[in-house]
């Protein structure tokens, strides 16, 4: 079991949009997947239009794995399961940090599952928290989604000096750029620019597309209604580069 | 070719009682009708539903075979789109090997052919998300015949189950959608152990009861005539033999139930038709273990056997269209009427003296017979026996388990006490035989070959006598053990305390 973590310190940068469109062609590729929706905005669930659950178990002394599998549901596409987001995970970071080893409970809870599942995607909430540390050390690959911009830039290089503060191994760290607009001058500048700064910057560009703004009216991933457009294709490109990193393709 | 329709015939599924096609879905959810398949498929299987016996079903949609238990499926693979076949005409496969255990030596050809229309439908909750799916399977036409397999998705249970409910959702009746939909095509699947025990109870007159010994095998015998006629597979005529030798044989041993000279006409003329195909049985039994000669000898001589066998196949051609005309010649036919006519009513043959004796009696009189005189016959044999008389310890052999396999009911407690070790020792003397035969078969081929009999083939015709005779010597051994088993004092003092006094069921 593989898992792939979309994070960001950045909001709006098209981490739900990468979560559900790679957890949809991962299944369409014949991993058996799971999604887990650790924002509490609920927005990946909504996009698969499961409903978020009334309650995450969280326990004192750590994760309860019999209550995460009681709460994954089965979406619409065969092989692609979810965990829906709660608004328990408000609580999240207090529930952890009253936790033995609490920075790898996501991971214990991960390794719970390593027989059930191919992938594991993790859709997370922004931020440097204890969750995101959580994160860091359960994932295999953080896909970072980088809008070109100076200020996404900027939460790159955050994310790169935390990995070097607590000693995680930043090589996990896989940006790309996201909602990138070849039209736009400053966005061409960085695209060229960063990659030197960030040589781990993945080949795919996911472009900006209104098909991805869509995807809320469909309630569904994009290549499902609109499979053609540049922005489908690019997730199954990138599908494939991470799979391909994973010597998984 | 896998798929929900063939899970409908499996235990997991459930019968759609549901009033409409399209039910009525519990509040909040809505039905969505998907795709529809329709297609034919064959269900196979071997004639004497060797598949079915060992909870096997083969379907064949095309040129597609799949084989499944109790609706789940084992293995598919590509066979032959029409006709029947044998499981070693298919490439080596793990459905292949499945079959070959469970079909042996007979052919599998289609049974019954079914038309399934397998409907999906998926049910959806307020927000459009999928919670539920399921297939309504019919198959064989009779709207009574659907079933439905639920497909449950993880976390919507509470969902699966109200859909259940509103779907029927019994489990499935008594026989399932595959016996219910055989039974609409006018197909029943019969097994039989290729045992003949007949209804018959101790007070029985040994008459009666000789003819309802009789008249089944007889009905087996000619039962199988089609199928040497059209050579479907060897077994056929191993069955017809068999039903033929045991209807003979039971006259014999109960002679006296009818007239002797009625009994003797019968018994000469299904002598006849046995012997008649004594030629193309001997060839059979060669042919079957052909391979298995083929490697029994080194690669320089595996040529002239091929040889031979080809030569046996050609003869076996001939023998086999010439047995073929036998059975469809008029005076055949008229002879098969006259035979079974004679025991399809009970005053069909003028009775004997025994006629009326209880079956038990004059049963238990003739066991303790045929076991005393086995052990009379394993006295006289020194330390190395003649072929001759483990020959007619052999015949000895297969009367006794004859008498105990057709009359088992009257005598139950010996028909339990002597079955294990005389099946042992039968398949030993069996086998002994077997090589014997074919040893001498083999000679016979030489002796008869004339001059232009080739070195090579000289030189493997007597490499494979070598090897049986070899072989035979082996089977003489383990044959000689079991016969000791037989025949020990102590069993014969059971059997014979088992048995009933020769009076006991006297009015």
């Amino acid at each position: 079991m593989k898992i792939f973590a979309s994070y960001s310190i950045k909001g709006g940068v098209g981490k739900t949009s990468l979560s559900v469109n790679l957890s949809y062609a991962f299944c369409r590729a014949g991993l058996q997947t799971l999604l887990v929706d650790l924002d509490p905005q609920g927005a990946a669930t909504f996009y698969f239009r499961v409903s978020t659950t009334e309650k995450f178990p969280l326990k004192g002394d750590g994760l309860s794995v019999a209550g995460l599998r009681a709460a994954i549901r089965e979406s619409d596409y065969s092989g692609l399961d979810i965990l829906p987001a709660s608004p328990s995970y408000r609580k999240f970071d207090i529930a952890l940090d009253g936790m033995r080893k609490s920075r790898k409970q996501l991971r214990f809870l991960m390794d719970e599952l390593a027989s059930d599942y191919d992938a594991v995607v993790l859709d997370c909430p922004p931020g440097l928290t204890l969750l995101a540390e959580n994160v860091f050390r359960a994932s295999d690959l953080l896909l970072v989604p980088v809008i070109p911009t100076v200020l996404s830039g900027r939460t790159l290089a955050q994310a790169y000096a935390f990995f070097a503060d607590h000693d995680l191994p930043s090589e996990v760290i896989r940006p790309f750029f996201s909602m990138a607009q070849s039209s736009h001058r400053m966005h061409t500048d960085l695209m060229a620019a960063l990659p030197t700064q960030f040589p781990a910057f993945l080949k795919t560009v996911v472009p900006h597309a209104a098909s991805v703004e869509k995807m809320g009216l469909h309630r569904s991933p994009i290549q499902t209604f609109d499979p053609d457009c540049p922005a489908a294709r690019a997730y199954a490109a990138l599908s494939l580069e991470v799979l391909a990193l994973r010597g998984q393709n | 070719m896998g798929g929900a329709w063939m899970e409908a015939f499996g235990p997991g599924a459930r019968d759609f009682s549901a009033p409409s096609p399209d039910p009525t879905m519990p509040s909040g959810l809505v039905l969505s009708p998907r795709a529809v398949e329709e297609f034919d498929v064959e269900v196979m299987d071997t004639p004497s539903w060797g598949l079915w016996g060992s909870g096997l079903v083969l379907f064949r949609r095309d040129s597609s075979l799949a084989l499944q238990r109790a609706g789940a499926l084992l293995a598919e693979a590509a066979g032959p789109s029409a006709g029947g076949f044998f499981w070693w005409d298919l490439r080596k496969s793990e459905l292949a090997e499945r079959l070959g255990e469970a079909s042996g030596i007979r052919k599998i050809e289609p049974v019954a052919r079914l038309r399934v229309v397998a409907r999906d439908y998926e049910v959806s909750n307020a927000d459009g998300k999928v919670v539920f799916r399921f297939v309504v399977v019919c198959a064989g036409g009779a709207a009574t015949q659907r079933v439905f397999v639920p497909r449950p998705l993880r976390g919507y249970g509470a969902e699966a189950a109200a859909c259940c409910l509103a779907l029927g959702g019994s489990d499935v009746r008594e026989g399932g959608l595959l016996e219910r939909a055989l039974a609409d095509a006018g197909v029943s699947p019969h097994l039989s152990s290729g045992l003949l025990r007949a209804e018959i109870g101790p007070g029985l007159p040994a008459a009666e009861a000789l003819r309802r010994v009789v008249s089944p095998a007889l009905k087996t015998a000619w039962k199988n005539e089609e199928g040497i006629i059209r050579d479907t597979d060897t077994e056929f005529l191993h069955d017809y033999r068999v039903s033929l030798r045991k209807a003979r044989s039971a006259l014999g041993l109960l002679s006296g139930a009818f007239d002797a000279a009625g009994v003797s006409k019968v018994r000469d003329a299904l002598g006849s038709m046995a012997a008649r195909t004594n030629r193309l049985r001997d060839l059979d039994v060669y042919l079957l273990a052909r391979r298995e000669h083929e490697d029994s000898v080194p690669e320089v001589l595996r040529p002239a056997v091929r040889g031979l066998f080809d030569g046996m196949s050609e003869e076996r051609a001939r023998e086999q269209a010439a047995v073929a005309s036998a059975l469809m010649a008029p005076h055949h036919q008229e002879l098969k009427q006259e035979i079974s006519a004679l025991f399809d009513r009970p005053d069909g043959l003028k009775p004997g003296l025994e006629a009326e004796v209880p079956i038990a009696s004059a049963v238990s009189s003739r066991v303790a017979r045929r076991h005393r005189k086995i052990a009379k016959l394993a006295r006289e044999l020194g330390a190395e026996p003649a072929d001759a008389q483990l020959h007619a310890i052999r015949i000895q052999c297969k009367k006794l388990r004859y008498l105990l396999e057709f009359f088992a009911a009257a005598v139950p407690p010996a028909a339990a006490i002597l079955e294990h070790p005389l099946r042992r020792l039968q398949n030993r003397l069996g086998a002994f035989n077997d090589a014997a035969v074919q040893r001498e078969f083999l000679l016979d081929l030489w002796q008869h070959a004339g001059p232009e009999l080739s070195n090579d083939r000289a030189v493997a015709l007597g490499t494979l006598a070598g090897l049986l005779h070899a072989q035979g010597a082996g089977f003489r051994a383990g044959a000689h053990r079991a016969l000791e088993a037989l025949v020990s004092p102590s069993l014969l003092k059971s059997v014979r305390r088992s048995l009933p006094a020769p009076d006991s069921f006297c009015p």
